[in-house]
């Protein structure tokens, strides 16, 4: 994607540079990745058997995909039978303009939203307040992100750019007083704001993290209890979800709660686990007394189908491809440009937007093969960027983009520490350039890297061997900061 | 219509004519079976549950008789110097709790108004299960069971008996599936107290939801 830095048109290469500057940001993600990293680790080992569960998942996602038509229709049907009122939406532009036809109906003036990634993708805060209608995030660090009028710079943790300083500025400009940059008292300031505006809301938007076919239920995983504000306290609920995010029945639900909440913050589950089906029912006195289903395609449909692609559709959008990945950990979220960061955003963005928008977005990555093995539901990741830069290719744009991908990054990962050598190294991997866990000193220019790029010669696994040596290496050097106790991390939708 | 062209548009991606009429054949469904059959014995599924809850900063009380859970409320009660109490307008609760209560200001859900729940110091709930594995309360909410009881007020304390505990969270899951025409409308799945790392990656509890959450387990009812 191309944003205008100071009146330029940039790609990811530029923000990449420009994210580098930021040194608080590259050591904030960092910091981030590694404490969900490491506490993902403990999570799925006091578990046991991962890989058998990471197996299951993908098989459960794999089906439903495969049967999307058939649970698509049961579920928005049950949502029908539990007197819930269902939308189909083509693109984004039509599933804002559904949502701005509710509020209008409703004549809404203010709006409380959760997290929900579909409803970046859609874009939908900037139409509210187009309308003046107020729309206020609710979930804390989506909050940061909104008051700094900027974009979540992590699925799971939208803040982590920011530090608290920032933030109690933020706060303060929203009318907090005496504040301190504490974080009881940040959080007391978000709380007592947001009750009243809980309170007072006319409709409240969230996301949805599974559709329950069997039963026509929504499911959402959160930590903070702001979604349940969301959803139960305005009369009208809004859901956005995207298509393929279904799930058979309540037992498959099983399989997702051990696995989400373990990949995306470590936890064994999230705080709160809301199974909300259709509206309130006749004797209730809360909870919304109309629900709104907006299911979206928005170019997920066009992956159906395509041997290679569909299984990006498998997504639980967890992030802990994000947090694994060696670019991302560098240069942060919003050099990516697009709603999804990280490996997934590298492989989504351009599927769901076709043309050159994204395109590039598939050259930042160092194909190390991480993102794949940190997966919940095994997408072959990088298999899949090694693909779309082979699409891409096909169609005709290439090597002029291959080898300013190259450069770009040459010089954006040219700072000398170890991290760095080791996207250096990841990439060129499949060179051979390692010998006896050492990195050969004449990299030189990497001549000849654009030659063997998409046609690996090495085998995969000896690759990921030395990937495995070097990251072992790096958290000894890095001290990672494990945290054994428990803790809770971000909201997962 | 829409729906008809959406969802044919899929089935035709998906290599078919329209949506098909019976319900796809499956390979798997659920968890894994060595995760299923797992059998603890109710001392063992108390325990659990216990220990999952608190080491997320909930606590938990084991009494053996309504005396103790009696006693275990009054004393959670003063200590917090609660003022304001809401709770389930579910009788077996009521008459459990009702007579520790009778010194309180107490607001019974469905008979105040909603808007009183805005200002209690505590909400009191039942909960229809409860889940070992991860120190889980499951709160399917309806009529009495009001949502807000639990959500708004600072502190949540709910009563369950030690019967209720499962293991694992597909057995509460299971029940869920097999009720699906009676399915409450909201099903809360709540385990330990609201929190956020979203400042600096440093832990704040109570953002949103409950800052504490205080599970009364009656052992021998
Ligand atoms: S691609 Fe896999 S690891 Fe990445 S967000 Fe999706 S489910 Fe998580």
């Amino acid at each position: 994607m191309t944003t205008e830095i100071d009146g330029k048109q940039t790609g990811v290469l530029d923000r990449s540079r420009l994210a580098l500057q930021d040194d608080f940001l590259r050591a904030a993600v960092r910091f981030t990745a590694d404490r969900l990293r490491g506490k993902k680790r403990i999570a799925t080992e006091s578990l046991g058997n991962w890989e058998t569960w990471r197996e299951r998942g993908m098989q459960i996602r794999s089906h439903t995909v495969a049967n999307l038509d058939y649970y698509l229709a049961q579920f928005t049907e049950n949502v029908e039978a539990a007197g819930g009122h269902v939308h189909f939406a083509d693109d984004a532009a039509e599933a804002a303009q559904t949502v701005m036809n509710i509020l209008m109906e409703k004549q809404a003036r203010s709006v409380v939203k959760s997290k929900s990634m579909v409803s970046e993708e859609i874009g939908i805060n900037h139409l509210l307040e187009e309308h003046g209608i107020e729309v206020v995030e609710t979930d804390l660090g989506e909050y940061i992100v909104q008051l700094a009028r900027e974009t979540p710079s992590h699925i799971i943790i939208p803040a982590i750019h920011k530090n608290r300083r920032q933030i109690k500025d933020l706060f303060t400009e929203a009318g907090g007083e005496n504040l301190t940059t504490d974080t009881k008292t940040l959080t007391a300031f978000a709380r007592n704001t947001m009750r009243n505006k809980f309170l007072r809301a006319d409709v409240g938007i969230t996301g949805c993290n599974f559709g329950i076919a069997e039963s026509g239920s929504v499911v959402l995983f959160t930590n903070e209890g702001n979604a349940d504000m969301v959803t139960n306290l305005p009369k009208t609920h809004i859901v956005l979800m995207g298509m393929e995010r279904l799930l058979p029945a309540f037992a498959d639900l099983e399989v997702m709660a051990n696995l989400l909440p373990r990949a995306a913050t470590g936890q064994s589950i999230t705080t709160y686990m809301s199974v909300i089906t259709g509206n309130r029912r006749r004797g209730d006195i809360d909870g919304a007394q109309e629900m709104h289903l907006i299911v979206l395609d928005n170019g997920r449909s066009r992956q159906i189908g395509d041997a290679k692609m569909q299984s990006v559709l498998n997504c639980i959008r967890c992030g802990a491809c994000l947090n694994v990945c060696p670019v991302y950990r560098q240069i942060g979220g919003h050099a990516y440009g697009s709603v999804y960061p990280g490996p997934i955003g590298a492989v989504l963005s351009p599927v769901l937007n076709e043309g050159e928008k994204y395109a590039d977005l598939p050259y930042a990555s160092s194909l190390c093969g991480a993102c794949s093995e940190a997966c919940p539901v095994k997408i072959p990741l990088h298999d899949l960027l090694v693909h779309l830069r082979q699409r891409h290719v096909e169609h005709g744009h290439t090597k002029t983009m291959e080898r300013l991908a190259f450069r770009g990054f040459k010089v954006a990962f040219s700072r000398p520490n170890r991290l760095n050598l080791a996207i250096k190294m990841a990439r060129l991997g499949q060179k051979a350039l390692v010998r006896n866990g050492h990195i050969e000193s004449t990299l030189g220019p990497l001549k000849g890297w654009t030659a063997g790029r998409d046609a690996p010669t090495v085998a995969k696994q000896s690759f990921h061997d030395r990937w495995r040596t070097l990251q072992s290496e790096l958290q000894t050097q890095h001290n990672h900061a494990l945290e054994p106790k428990a803790e809770r991390g971000g909201d997962v939708e | 219509m829409k729906r008809t062209e959406f969802l044919t548009r899929v089935s035709a991606r998906l290599g078919r004519n329209g949506v098909p009429g019976d319900s796809p054949a499956r390979d798997v469904v659920g968890v894994p079976e060595f995760w299923s059959q797992r059998e603890l014995s109710e001392r063992e599924r108390v325990d659990r549950f216990r220990d999952n809850l608190v080491n997320l900063g909930g606590e938990v009380h084991l009494v053996s008789s309504v005396d103790e859970l009696r006693d275990a409320l009054s004393e959670v009660l003063g200590s917090l110097r609660i003022m304001r109490v809401g709770i389930w307008n579910d009788r077996e609760l009521q008459e459990l709790v009702n007579p520790v209560l009778e010194s309180y200001e107490v607001s019974t859900w469905g008979i105040e108004p909603a808007s009183a729940f805005v200002d209690m110091d505590l909400g009191i709930t039942g909960a229809q299960f409860g889940v070992a594995d991860t120190g889980t309360l499951v709160l399917s909410c309806g009529g009495g069971r009001g949502r807000s009881v639990h959500l708004l007020p600072p502190v949540h304390l709910a009563v369950l008996r030690a019967s209720q505990i499962k293991t694992r969270l597909g057995e509460a899951l299971q029940e869920l599936s097999s009720h699906l025409t009676e399915i409450d409308s909201y099903v809360h799945f709540v385990t330990g107290p609201s929190r956020s790392s979203d400042i600096e990656n440093d832990q704040s509890i109570g953002v949103h939801g409950p800052a504490a959450e205080i599970v009364i387990v009656v052992e021998n009812l």
